[in-house]
């Protein structure tokens, strides 16, 4: 195998917090590249070293956080991170990813990846620089929202450049959908892994490193650098895109009816310009906020401008955000949404799925499922802010019933009952995010076939939904979502951001040449799909063992049942049967059997013989 | 003579200016290794703010060198004999915005050198919050807008 002359740093540390032991490991090159990075990485590392049937947030549970080969290089977007352990919210494979400039730090002092195994014995925060790693004493620090603690960390280690990955109250509290923040208010947002974190008593990873990151070719990576940098800052969407990132998409969403409204219950939000880009850009946004080496600047940093909370600044909200927290739980105005983003960012929650949550909630309240007793005396209705505020605290503190809506609707809705069941917009235990299916058939199964469960970002096929026709359910549909599902997730491996490929027409084959010129290996477009879709496999293996099956490749009963309420599509619900088949069609495709397991002859077509031999033992 | 100049206000915290000024001068991927470094201070003051030298006019940096290893060129720029640096550290503490670097892989500090006349910082910031400009010149377009604000009847 050759061996890799730059990209990676070549070295992983295992931090053992049972024992306070770190150990450096040298990366093996042909790991490296099997895996190429990222949730490659942490896929096989999973595979490799958790038990099967483990306690997500026991001791035997392992929070791997690694980079990718071109995380902190001279590439447009290259701050991604993966974060990734067996998920509380799921209790199978789990990843998430963020932004910001974590990994390029994370690199410069030395480590391509952590492995965190075991549980300290009480809070610590990790400091990392230049190749050591410390466990300190976090007590001080326990108790603290992610942006306190940030805060403090810098003030108390007397650098306002170290970059933190911290937890907060929910990550300690083991809310199964608490996150993990990066550089004030970039989040690895899915899947509970602040709950990891928080179990293994870990508050903050704070790091700062000066060393080079080994480029194998760093000439051709200036030249592709340039040109891409030249195509990307004259495209006709990077105006738009760096105005108002993600939060375009709300008029979008809106004209096209799949924002979802009221838990899900409309498709379309009536005061939809109180939260939209426009009235941000207005009204909001004070400054740009952009991940590593990032041209297109997509995030915004926006402060609530009136009222009570006035003054109070965040990073969002992203498209996700306001369409979770804004028309999901149906607050009116943008400031609000602003707020409840704040919370949740220093409480440390996923602001998908706590929007999910609180929506959720509301209509077991308005339908008399809880009480006000259950919910300290507030009044959960749609549109009251006040109280989807104070909810999400008593989530994150777990009090009241916001101890049972902290494990997500699909456990809170099996101990309700009362058919709450129905309404609970899950998949696999992770809540749906910001797209009504019930007019988009590949975004549908995009949702019900996701690694992690529901997220938008493994296939983000609605586009595709609305582009060739929202009434049908055929083949081409499910081969664009097995497409998207290998060429997004690449992205989480090179360790870069899919945004300059999506939105600003940077080709795939590009990737490929910065992987080359990092790495000094020859590879090809194909050779990377090729890992991506192993990777894929390999995550399906990870949560099969954990006892995954078929009946949960399925959406939430609403889809199929309650029609959208309004709108061109007026009167859509997914049809069951179809939808069936469409599943079907999908394990066919990718060479699963009915059962949706990876067939033997699939494992070991892309490389996962080892794999395939334990998961189809007798 | 042409002078860099920074709208921080259009900065939006990418770090491309420290990259490729590390690639220009040392052919390493290594921010770390720049002339310029970004400050993203959130959330209070909300900004993103690039910290370069201003290649000052009676350069304190200069004034200040005991070895006298700085000095201002003829064409303005604020330049470095080697040779002569001690890498005492005198720069920085003179410097009124400590737009001056060090690393522990070199004994000298990393001051800018406009890169002969064509900075990359510059040339690669995706926002043009740093400009190269004549003197004569240099922070027009704010002159402008403010100007714009004091104009007559609308």
């Amino acid at each position: 195998m050759t061996q890799f002359k730059g990209g990676y740093v070549g070295k992983i540390a295992r931090i053992n917090l049972t024992k306070s032991k770190v150990e450096t490991e040298k990366v093996k090159p042909a790991f490296a590249v099997k895996y190429l990075g990222g949730r490659g990485w942490c896929a096989r590392l999973m595979w490799d070293e958790i038990p099967a049937h483990t306690d997500p947030l026991g001791p035997k549970n392992k929070l791997i956080i690694a980079t990718g080969p071109l995380s902190g290089l001279l590439v447009p977007g290259a701050g991604k991170t993966s974060f990734a352990a067996i998920s509380p919210a799921t209790g199978y494979y789990g990843d998430s990813n963020t932004g910001a400039m974590f990994s390029p730090e994370l690199k410069q002092a030395g480590f391509d990846a952590l492995i965190l195994e075991g549980k300290a014995s009480k809070p610590i925060y990790l400091w990392i620089e230049d190749g050591k790693i410390e466990l300190r004493n976090a007590d001080f620090y326990w108790g603290m929202g992610c942006l306190e603690v940030e805060d403090s960390l810098k003030k108390d280690l007397g650098d306002e450049l170290i970059r933190v990955a911290s937890i907060g109250q929910a990550g300690e509290n083991l809310v199964k959908f608490a996150c993990i923040t990066c550089d004030y208010g970039r989040q690895a947002g899915r899947t509970g892994m602040g709950a990891v974190m928080g179990s293994k008593k870990v508050k903050a990873i704070a790091v700062r490193g000066s060393l080079d990151i080994p480029v194998a070719d760093p000439e051709a990576m200036q030249k592709i650098f340039e040109k891409s940098m030249r195509q990307i800052v004259q495209h006709p969407v990077l105006d738009i895109w760096r105005r108002q990132g993600t939060m375009q998409f709300i008029d979008w969403t809106q004209e096209n009816v799949c924002l979802p409204t009221r838990n899900f219950l409309s498709a379309t939000y009536e005061k939809y310009r109180g939260i939209n880009g426009d009235i941000m850009e207005k009204t909001a946004k004070v400054a740009d906020r952009s991940c590593f080496a990032c041209p297109i600047a997509c995030g915004n940093f926006c402060i609530v401008n009136k009222g009570p909370h006035k003054g109070i600044g965040v990073e969002g909200p992203e498209y996700e955000t306001a369409s979770m927290i804004g028309s999901n739980c149906a607050l009116p105005k943008l400031g609000d949404v602003i707020y409840a983003n704040y919370l949740c960012d220093n409480l440390g929650m996923d602001t998908i799925s706590a929007g999910n949550v609180v929506a959720f909630a509301i209509e077991c309240y308005e339908k008399g499922i809880i009480t006000k007793e259950d919910l300290n005396g507030i009044e959960l209705k749609f549109g009251n802010t006040q109280a989807v505020f104070d909810f999400l605290e008593m989530i994150a503190k777990r009090e009241a019933v916001g101890d049972l809506f902290a494990e997500g609707v699909k456990k809170a809705a099996e101990k309700l009952g009362k058919g709450s069941e129905k309404f609970a917009i899950q998949v696999k235990g992770l809540e749906i995010s910001g797209y009504d299916v019930r007019a988009a058939q590949a975004m549908g199964l995009a949702y019900a076939t996701a690694d992690i469960g529901a997220h938008h970002n493994r296939a983000w096929a609605i586009g595709y939904d609305i582009e060739v026709g929202r009434e049908n359910y055929d083949k081409k549909k499910v081969k664009k979502v097995i497409d998207l599902q290998h060429s997004r997730p690449l992205f989480d491996m090179l360790g870069t951001c899919r945004f300059q490929w999506l939105e600003t027409g940077i080709e795939l084959d590009v990737y490929a040449r910065f992987y080359e010129a990092a790495t000094g290996i020859k590879t090809t477009t194909e050779n990377l799909l090729r890992a991506s879709e192993r990777v894929y496999n390999l995550a399906r293996a990870i949560s099969v063992r954990e006892g995954l099956t078929s009946k949960e490749d399925w959406l939430p009963e609403r889809s199929f049942t309650d029609p959208v309420p309004e709108g061109h599509v007026k009167g859509a619900t997914l049809d069951k049967r179809k939808f069936k088949r469409m599943v079907k069609t999908y394990y066919k495709l990718r060479g699963w059997d009915e059962k949706g397991v990876p067939t033997q002859k699939k494992l070991d077509e892309l490389g996962l013989k080892d794999v395939s031999k334990k998961l189809h033992a007798p | 003579m042409k002078a860099l100049s920074v709208y921080a206000e259009k900065c939006c915290g990418c770090r491309i200016c420290e990259l490729v000024c590390a690639y220009q001068h040392f052919q390493r991927n290594n921010p770390k290794k720049a002339a310029i470094r970004v400050f993203a201070l959130f959330p209070n003051p909300a900004s993103n703010v690039p910290v370069v030298c201003h290649h000052c006019g009676v350069p304190k940096c200069v004034e200040l060198c005991p070895e006298g290893a700085l000095y201002k060129a003829e064409d303005g720029r604020i330049l470095l004999t080697a040779k002569k640096c001690t890498g005492c550290l005198e720069c920085i503490e003179a410097c009124p915005f400590t737009a001056v670097y060090f690393h522990s892989d070199m004994i000298t500090p990393i001051i800018c050198d406009l890169c002969d006349g064509d900075p990359a910082c510059v040339k690669w910031c995706p926002t043009k919050a740093l400009r190269f400009t004549p003197l004569s010149a240099i922070k027009q377009e704010r002159r402008a807008r403010l100007a714009a604000t004091m104009g007559g009847t609308s």
